[in-house]
């Protein structure tokens, strides 16, 4: 290959152009024509439409609606902001005790679920568009038929339900048909409920196997109270113990101050050893060096810690476990459970439910919101069972795979544009109330499942019967107001298990290879069980633990990668049992020794082009005896390799220190002093100074604010191809770093948003200005005046600027536009952008108090707002009372890579090793 | 050879002026174009003749970041009851009737980067007539002003130019006062409101 051969130089270097020398030449040609007139013309023309009434507060005025969205029927209270109706961003309800302002990153892209293009529109008989009128009458054909026989071979089978109308719905179709029967189908429960913990309360806590921090519904309350917790600890006020022995790593057990690594099989010992330990008996377990120096520790603390100490166990253990972990907990007089997340006691389950298809007893079986034949265990056989009903009937918001099943699917609205009602994880019960109209021919679930009873009520009403409200009900307009009902939270009482009986695992022998390996199964960290499979800020959104997106991978640890010669995106076999699914290996340190780790979500066959044919369908591998630990797995390494899409390859600080530690509470990080530069000062304010601090020590990695980051500042999604090139899009990012031991690291996460330097390199590298700073501190970037050249980027020690490589907006459906923030610019190609300090947040206060003649208030940026941990706060550092200014005075304080002398106004605190006083 | 060098540099150079000239000129930013509309709707009768406010049309002009077109409901509060059967008001009654939203072609207009904040102007006293001209003697209404850059930049470097007293934004003709006495008002309000011109004419003042 030489330069004198151009074309065959372009040819080798971009294959998929097909090259002429006069396509070239005309190409050449067009772009030296064209290349003035990029970017000029007249502004077209635009056509005002005002509204023919005006809605309340005038055209762009900004509602707040207090609300929930669902999760595992567990409600999560946001308020909901609409502008010019419509819904555009989600922020946890500030006056919720089960929120307190925060929310996951579930409940975040729950937004974009209401503009989700996948969404099912119409409904369908047989795969075929059908009107509603049609599907009302075969609900009241049914009904019919129904009453006659008391409602008898009928099923219902929902999801997890938390919802007092519902559940008044189901209960009253009971009553009138007392022959039917109900199933819960919770791909997700343990064999018990799981507790909602006052974490706030726990000083020294040692979690076996369980994962209290980790995604899913109780993660935000949980985050509170743990980091409440932690946060007084750092103050000097009692102890933050956090033992974790677990097979994997997970949020909790990464934020330990103690874990140990221990097999699944090891579980039971390691807590028969509690046991003995506590009662002070004899020892009869045999444990090695390390579980006899972590059982003792922890031991010593629960005794230190009475009152305040607590053990948990994970909910898929089986209930005799459960049953010694209540009895221990007594014994040290631990906090009691706030409740427990829903639980539907008089349900069946869906055992049951394919036992009755399977005899031919099912004449007639309804699915209420729920997926099973896609997440049924499959040894239950749900799909050729299901497929011998006479009449089957789905309604849910994507035509998914049990939809695909039905004779009739109908769709249903989202938690945003309907009413319903839910029980927050505190256990109060709140009012969902519709932000917006549905613009598809959808209904809520009440509204169907009141067809089925012959009602053609509107979801309003019932839930207004449900809480015996009106209109003009001062209760009922409170309950919108705050977002949850006066005096309503349940009493701390849980209902009876739900699911399978299950005996529990034999115990492996270490080091028996021939046995075969443990597979644990996890939920997704961001798909959870696939209902997001079809959300992009969901799939796009990095896994706390691996970076990876897009994709599921067969996670094994290094050792265990060595044995059996597997490498990062290794295409291997996977199989237990009869189950078998390929996929490509990921290598996670800190996995037990002969574990595998799969996440289920992936994998989808149905239900909308996102989500469909990512990842492997790893609900394949359960059973319904076992559905979370399987003993006996077996891998193959096979050929070929399968790309996976990671945005974070390295996962060592590679003898850097990113994360800095210090010993315990009250020790800071040594100072440098302050080093000459050749910068020019910059311009400043009085009396403003915008500045961040992240404190790394409550961080848990959950992803929330990265997720609110994209819903907040309109961040495109750019898909897994483009991600695998290093061109994702987020504006936050969170780094994670397992260092140490590559089989028990020490892991850390840093959320890194832009620095903010006050001497950035970036504005001495842009060649247009484009760049700059403002006085009160801010790093601007001018999106109209930048030009593209990424020199930027390149001068950027923290790597936090992106790059538009494509235009990843311009073709969004409508539907998409309106998720839109119209507060922040939608980027064009080939403009350089990056975290602004929220500046419309900033700006919306600068103005608002420019106009009413009074100085500026507090601006929370949104990824500070929806932190969980409070792990994250902004504010004014020129005000020496801020809170952001109060946190800067700690010793712990510290600026990432302060070796580049780029004095950044984001700084952090370093992680606290140890959770008790030295 | 000399010749055609310099033929070619006077060519590159005519066709920068002339490009600097299209971009500058009025067909570019429209400003004294007059846009055609559905509805031939005269701000010189309703507003100069009739003499109403501004902002009982524009009701988003002193609390919002937009001012806002009336909705079609506005239009109905007076023509429901006079000029109830003008053929050229049909369109409107089309919209009350059906529910669709009147078209109107914009006139003032800003690109998308731009974030525009109509009430901070109003509240400190910026008139109407200094951005949106003698719209009380527009029959159909035309940009009196082109909306560049440039316009928005020289205002926020001398805000004394255009402060007046709030209570007086609407007021159209201004020519009767003594200018003298509108600068030092001008000088002192920016003084006392503290509009910085360093600070107005920060990039993220506009640009987020």
């Amino acid at each position: 290959m030489s330069l004198a051969d151009p074309l065959a130089l372009l040819q080798e270097r971009f294959p998929s152009l097909d090259l002429r020398r006069r396509d070239v030449l005309k190409t050449l040609g067009a772009t030296l024509a064209l290349a003035g007139l990029d970017g000029c013309g007249r502004e077209a023309d635009e056509t005002a439409m005002p509204f023919v009434e005006d809605p309340d507060g005038g055209p762009g005025a900004e509602k707040h609606y207090a609300t929930a969205v669902e999760l595992d029927g567990i409600g999560q209270p946001v308020i909901g902001i609409c502008r010019d109706g419509r819904p555009v961003k989600l922020e946890g309800n500030p006056a919720h005790p089960a929120s307190l302002g925060a929310t996951d990153a579930f409940t975040q892209a729950a937004l974009l679920g209401l503009y989700d293009p996948a969404r099912s529109a119409t409904p369908l008989r047989q795969g075929a568009p059908a009107t509603w009128g049609e599907a009302e009458a075969a609900l009241f054909q049914l009904a019919r038929r129904l009453d006659e026989a008391a409602g008898g071979g009928f099923h219902l089978l929902t999801g997890p339900v938390g919802s007092p109308t519902l559940l008044r719905q189901i209960a009253e179709l009971r009553a009138s048909w007392p022959a039917m029967r109900w199933h819960v189908h919770a791909p997700l429960a343990g064999t018990v409920p799981q507790p909602v913990l006052p974490l706030d309360k726990v000083e020294a806590l040692v979690a076996l196997d369980s994962d209290p921090l980790g995604a899913g519904p109780l993660q935000t309350i949980h985050a509170r109270g743990w980091s409440a917790r932690r946060r007084a600890y750092q103050e000097g006020k009692g102890d933050a113990l956090l033992f974790v022995a677990e097979p994997v790593p997970t949020l909790t057990g990464v934020s330990a101050s103690e874990r140990l690594i221990a097999r699944h099989g090891r579980i039971p010992a390691l807590l028969a050893g509690l046991a003995e330990e506590l009662d002070g008996g004899a020892k009869g377990g045999t444990f090695d060096a390390r579980e006899q120096a972590w059982l003792q520790t922890a031991v010593a603390e629960l005794r230190r810690h009475r009152n305040a100490a607590l053990i948990l166990l994970g909910a898929h253990h089986p209930p005799p476990l459960h049953e010694q972990v209540a009895a221990l907990n007594a014994a040290i007089a631990a906090p009691r459970p706030l409740g427990f997340a829903a639980v539907n006691p008089d349900a069946e389950d869906l055992t049951a439910l394919v036992a009755a298809m399977r005899s031919g007893e099912a004449q007639a079986v309804f699915v209420l919101d729920s997926n099973p034949a896609y997440s049924a265990p499959p040894d239950l056989g749900f799909r050729q069972a299901f497929a011998k009903v006479p009449l089957r009937l789905h309604a849910g918001p994507h035509a998914d795979e049990t939809a695909a099943l039905a004779h009739w699917h109908l769709p249903l609205a989202h938690p945003l544009e309907s009413w319903s009602d839910v029980r927050a994880a505190d256990g109060s019960a709140g009012i969902v109330q519709p932000l917006v109209r549905p613009f598809l021919d959808v209904r809520s679930r009440h509204e169907v499942l009141a067809l089925l009873a012959g009602d053609r009520s509107e979801a309003r009403a019932l839930v207004q019967a449900s809480w015996n409200a009106t209109d003009d009900d001062a209760r009922w307009q409170d309950a919108l107001l705050r977002g949850s009902m006066k005096s309503s939270s349940l009493a701390g009482e849980g209902g009876a298990p739900t699911g399978a009986d299950l005996s529990p695992d034999p115990l492996p022998h270490e080091g028996d290879a021939e046995r075969g390996l443990d597979l644990v199964i996890l939920p997704d960290p961001t798909v959870h069980d696939g209902q997001f499979a079809h959300n992009p800020w969901l799939q796009e959104l990095p896994k706390p633990l691996t970076k990876l997106t897009w994709d599921n991978a067969i996670h094994i640890g290094p050792t265990l990668a060595a044995r059996l010669g597997l490498e990062n995106e290794r295409r291997a076999e996977l199989s237990v049992g009869q189950a078998r699914v390929v996929g490509p290996v990921w290598i996670v340190p800190g996995i037990a020794d002969e574990t595998v780790l799969v996440h289920l979500g992936y994998g989808r066959r149905a239900g909308g082009q996102v989500g469909e044919g990512m990842g492997f369908d790893a609900y394949q591998l359960r059973s319904s005896a076992s559905p979370w630990r399987r003993a006996g797995a077996r891998l193959r390494a096979l050929d070929g390799s399968y790309p996976l899409a990671t945005t974070q390859p390295h996962t060592t600080m590679a003898g850097h220190d990113f994360v800095k530690f210090v010993g315990h509470a009250g020790e800071g990080v040594p100072k440098t002093p302050p080093k000459p530069n050749m910068y020019p000062p910059q311009p400043r304010t009085d009396g403003l100074a915008w500045g961040m601090a992240i404190d790394l020590d409550v961080c848990i990695g959950c992803n929330a604010c990265v997720t609110a980051c994209v819903a907040e500042n309109n961040i495109p999604m750019v898909g897994k191809d483009q991600v695998h090139k290093g061109r994702e899009m987020h504006w936050l990012r969170v780094d994670h770093y397992a260092d140490g031991p590559s089989d028990d690291p020490q892991h850390a996460f840093q959320p890194v948003p832009c620095m903010h330097c006050e001497d950035a390199p970036c504005e001495m590298g842009c060649p247009v200005n484009a760049t700059v700073h403002s006085p009160d501190g801010l790093n601007l970037q001018v999106y109209n005046r930048c030009i593209g050249t990424r020199t930027c980027s390149a001068y950027c020690p923290y790597k936090v600027r992106r790059f538009n490589w494509l235009d990843y907006t311009r073709e969004d459906p409508p539907v998409l536009r309106a998720a839109r923030n119209p507060e922040v610019t939608v980027r064009d190609r080939g403009v350089m952008e990056k975290c602004t300090y929220c500046i419309q947040r900033i700006e919306r206060e600068k103005i608002g108090a420019d106009a009413e003649g009074r100085p500026m208030g507090e601006v929370k940026t949104a990824c500070q707002q929806v932190c969980p941990t409070n792990a994250i706060v902004f504010g004014n550092l020129a005000d020496g009372s801020s809170e952001v200014s109060r946190r800067k005075a700690d010793p712990r304080d510290y600026a990432l890579l302060e070796e580049a002398n780029t004095r950044p106004r984001t700084t952090y605190f370093a992680r606290i090793r140890k959770g008790r006083k030295a | 050879m000399r010749v055609v060098l310099g033929g070619a540099l006077l060519l590159v150079a005519g066709a920068s002026a002339a490009g600097a000239g299209l971009v500058r000129g009025t067909f570019w930013t429209r400003a004294g174009w007059v846009q055609d509309q559905t509805v031939p709707f005269s701000h010189r009768h309703h507003s100069g003749d009739l003499g109403i406010d501004c902002r009982y049309c524009h009701t988003g002009a002193e609390t919002g970041a937009v001012a806002g077109l009336p909705p079609t409901h506005t239009c109905m509060t007076c023509h429901s009851q006079i000029w109830t059967g003008a053929p050229a008001l049909a369109p409107v009654r089309q919209s009350y009737a059906t529910g669709k939203p009147l078209a109107w072609n914009r006139v003032a207009q800003l690109p998308d980067y731009v974030y525009f904040d109509h009430h901070v102007h109003v509240v400190n006293g910026v008139a109407c007539v200094e951005c949106h001209g003698r719209v009380d003697e527009m029959p159909l209404t035309w940009r009196a002003q082109p909306f560049t850059m440039d316009f928005c930049v020289d205002c926020h470097r001398h805000p004394e130019r255009a402060l007046r007293p709030p209570s007086m934004v609407t007021r159209m003709d201004w020519s009767g006062l003594n200018p003298n006495l509108l600068k030092q008002y001008g000088i002192r309000i920016a003084g006392h409101k503290g509009l910085d011109p360093d600070r107005l004419t920060n990039c993220e003042t506009c640009h987020r």
